[in-house]
């Protein structure tokens, strides 16, 4: 298994090269940081060339990004243009609250689909399915920065229960990630509900119905038991895009996260925070899929890790 | 011979989109204790699903629309579901056409035994790891020990098979069922199964209901037999009288087409047609259309189920026909 992890591992350094590269010419691409940095104002030609050297930017393309490949793997992301404070301490001071929100917005998404999408599928046709899927569809449809404003006026301005943005103690969490669950709640209910249906028809559930098991146990310790193995390879692919939504999310309910920091970065031109930031949720990223991959083993007991015997 | 179970004019109706049909039809037949009842016909007559409603298991889109289930002077069709979970597995167990399929792949053999027996006998955990293992070696499963803690994908079919059996035998039940339980097996294994069914059954004075397709496992294993077709009882009678003076043309031609060893045949003799679908069931016999002694009251009228003596009875007019002359 360890020899699995270390293969993974070796296998992610590709991912985080290509990531690094389009990261690297994309943001070249979007214009002059230092053109950015002197505002309105018109300053020398001298001016400009010491700001270009002191930033690195007078050095020729390809020695800027083996600086930046080198900084990745030497753990230093260079210092902000803006603040010149360390880029790797500027993220990481901000990365818990955007790996809590994630989280958070799984488990609200765990939370709400698994009970829909089961009850979807072993009341196939009902009214309570008919409503699960227009739940499902919902969630599917509402883009979520305009959920999180409708969310933010209803709970925040009108009925004003929850704080409406920023961080101010735990109840902070609640829209934010209330927003990011019932988004992926959609998807991940209707994931659950056609697994459950496919399951559902095996003749296992049959047989354990013929023990004289209760109809709910079957639907959980037989259904739902084998219907999570495909929900669980789900949510490890939407892991990306739910830190995507994440990078949105953040600025709606102005959440102080790394995607707070990176789309700030990105309107002042900040090269070195926004190529940290999107490296270290790249990793961040690599880091869930391979968790997901091992704990398959766990679920589903026909897939041994290979290499687990050495 | 006392009969432990009774059908008594058993319909089972199914939707099917919005339409609903009737898949089996006045359906009545008993077994007795320790008797071994064959039903037989071609896929899609009615036998699985016959054998589905006498243990609760019919699926979600079928409902018995008709007719009492007697098991032991009880009528068991209208019991509450938490009544029937008491029934099956305890009185009536089934075993399955697929083994493979029947063993969920997630759990080891031992939680899978394990969840029949806590379902109807008062065990504690080793005594109900002990008894798993007693069952495991009465199939004739080597290393009984080691393959508990296994998973279903680690067996081969035939242990599977075995495994079902072990695991439907496990509360001693006064019915099996077996729904085709060789058919997806080798030919070799195919008898191992069998025989190991027949000793069971000996040994446990259980009732068998054996479904299959395979006259020769009729031949060897049934006391009596009943033919199905299209959802019908069409021919009932001991297996000697099947095997040796069929009545029913649907059974005559059922035997022709197995093939003989001692007999040179070009090509295999076969029943043309299919079997009418619920949707336009014809008016007259269901047969009719492939019967080659078809006659005009054939194609019109519905023959009834008639005794032609205290164990045979037959659904065709030709018989009718003949009971009035004699």
């Amino acid at each position: 298994m360890l020899l699995y992890v270390l293969k993974r591992l070796l296998h992610s350094i590709y991912v985080i090269l290509a990531i690094s590269l389009i990261v690297f010419i994309a943001l070249r691409l979007t214009g002059d940081p230092v053109a950015v940095m002197f505002g309105a104002g018109e300053p020398t030609k001298s001016a400009i060339e010491h700001l270009r050297a002191s930033l690195g930017l007078d050095k020729p393309l390809i020695m800027q990004y083996l600086i930046f490949l080198k900084g990745i793997f030497t753990l230093n992301l260079g210092t902000s243009f803006r603040t010149g404070q360390p880029v790797s301490g500027m993220i990481f001071s901000r990365m818990g609250a955007t790996v809590v929100l994630a989280f958070a917005g799984v488990i609200v998404a765990l939370i709400i689909a698994i009970p829909v999408g089961i009850i979807s599928a072993v009341k196939r046709g009902t009214a309570w399915d008919f409503l699960g899927r227009i739940f499902s569809l919902l969630g599917l449809s509402f883009p979520n920065f305009w959920l999180g404003i409708m969310l933010i006026m209803f709970f925040a301005v009108y009925l004003d229960w929850l704080p409406a943005s920023g961080y101010d103690g735990p109840v902070s969490i609640i829209l934010p990630s209330l927003t990011l669950g019932l988004i992926l709640a959609g998807v991940l209910a209707r994931l659950v509900r056609s697994s459950m249906l496919e399951v559902l028809n095996k003749q296992y559930i049959t047989v354990a119905k013929s023990k004289g098991t209760s109809e709910w146990l079957v639907v959980l310790r037989h259904g739902f038991r084998n219907a999570l193995i495909p929900v669980v390879t789900f949510l490890g692919i939407q892991f990306g895009s739910l830190l995507g939504g994440t990078v949105i999310i953040e600025q709606v309910f102005a959440w102080p996260g790394v995607g707070q920091l990176i789309i700030n970065a990105i309107s002042e031109r900040d090269y070195p925070v926004v190529q940290g930031g999107v490296i270290i949720l790249a990793l961040l990223m690599v880091f869930v899929n391979l968790l997901v991959d091992l704990s398959y083993q766990f679920i589903d007991p026909r897939i041994k890790v290979e290499g687990r015997k050495a | 011979m006392d009969s432990i179970l009774q059908l008594h004019h058993v319909s089972v109706s199914a939707k099917v989109g919005n339409e609903k049909f009737e898949v089996v039809k006045d359906v009545s037949f008993h077994v007795g204790k320790g008797e071994t009842l064959g039903i037989v016909g071609e896929s899609g007559c009615g036998k699985s699903i016959t054998a589905k409603s006498i243990i609760g298991l019919l699926p979600s889109n079928a409902w018995l629309s008709g007719g009492d289930i007697i098991l032991n002077n009880r009528e068991i069709s209208s019991l509450k579901k938490r009544d029937m979970r008491k029934i099956q597995g305890k009185e009536i167990a089934m075993i399955f056409q697929e083994p493979m399929a029947s063993l969920d792949p997630v759990y080891t053999i031992s939680e899978q035994l394990a969840e029949m027996i806590k379902n109807h006998l008062k065990l504690t955990r080793s005594e109900i790891k002990n008894y798993s293992i007693d069952l495991l070696e009465k199939v004739g499963i080597p290393r009984a020990k080691e393959i508990l803690n296994e998973f279903p994908f680690q067996l081969s079919g035939g242990m599977s098979q075995r495994i079902m059996i072990a695991m439907a035998m496990s509360c001693k039940p006064e019915i099996l069922i077996a729904d085709e339980p060789t058919t997806a097996l080798d030919v070799t294994i195919q008898a191992q199964i069998m025989d190991l069914m027949g000793d069971l059954k000996n040994e446990n004075q259980t009732s068998v209901i054996l479904i299959t397709h395979d006259m020769g496992i009729v031949a060897e294993f049934c006391q009596r037999v009943i033919v199905m077709y299209a959802g019908e009882i069409v021919e009932e009678a001991t297996v000697e009288q099947i095997f040796n003076d069929p009545k029913h043309p649907y059974t005559q031609a059922l035997l022709k087409s197995i093939p003989r060893i001692d007999e040179r045949q070009e090509s295999l003799p076969y029943i043309e047609g299919s079997v009418p679908s619920p949707r336009s069931m014809p008016k007259g016999c269901r047969f009719a259309d492939r019967c080659p002694l078809a006659f005009d009251q054939c194609f019109d009228q519905e023959p009834d189920l008639i005794s032609i003596n205290n164990q045979y009875k037959v659904r065709c007019w030709l018989y009718e026909k003949s009971n009035r002359k004699g």
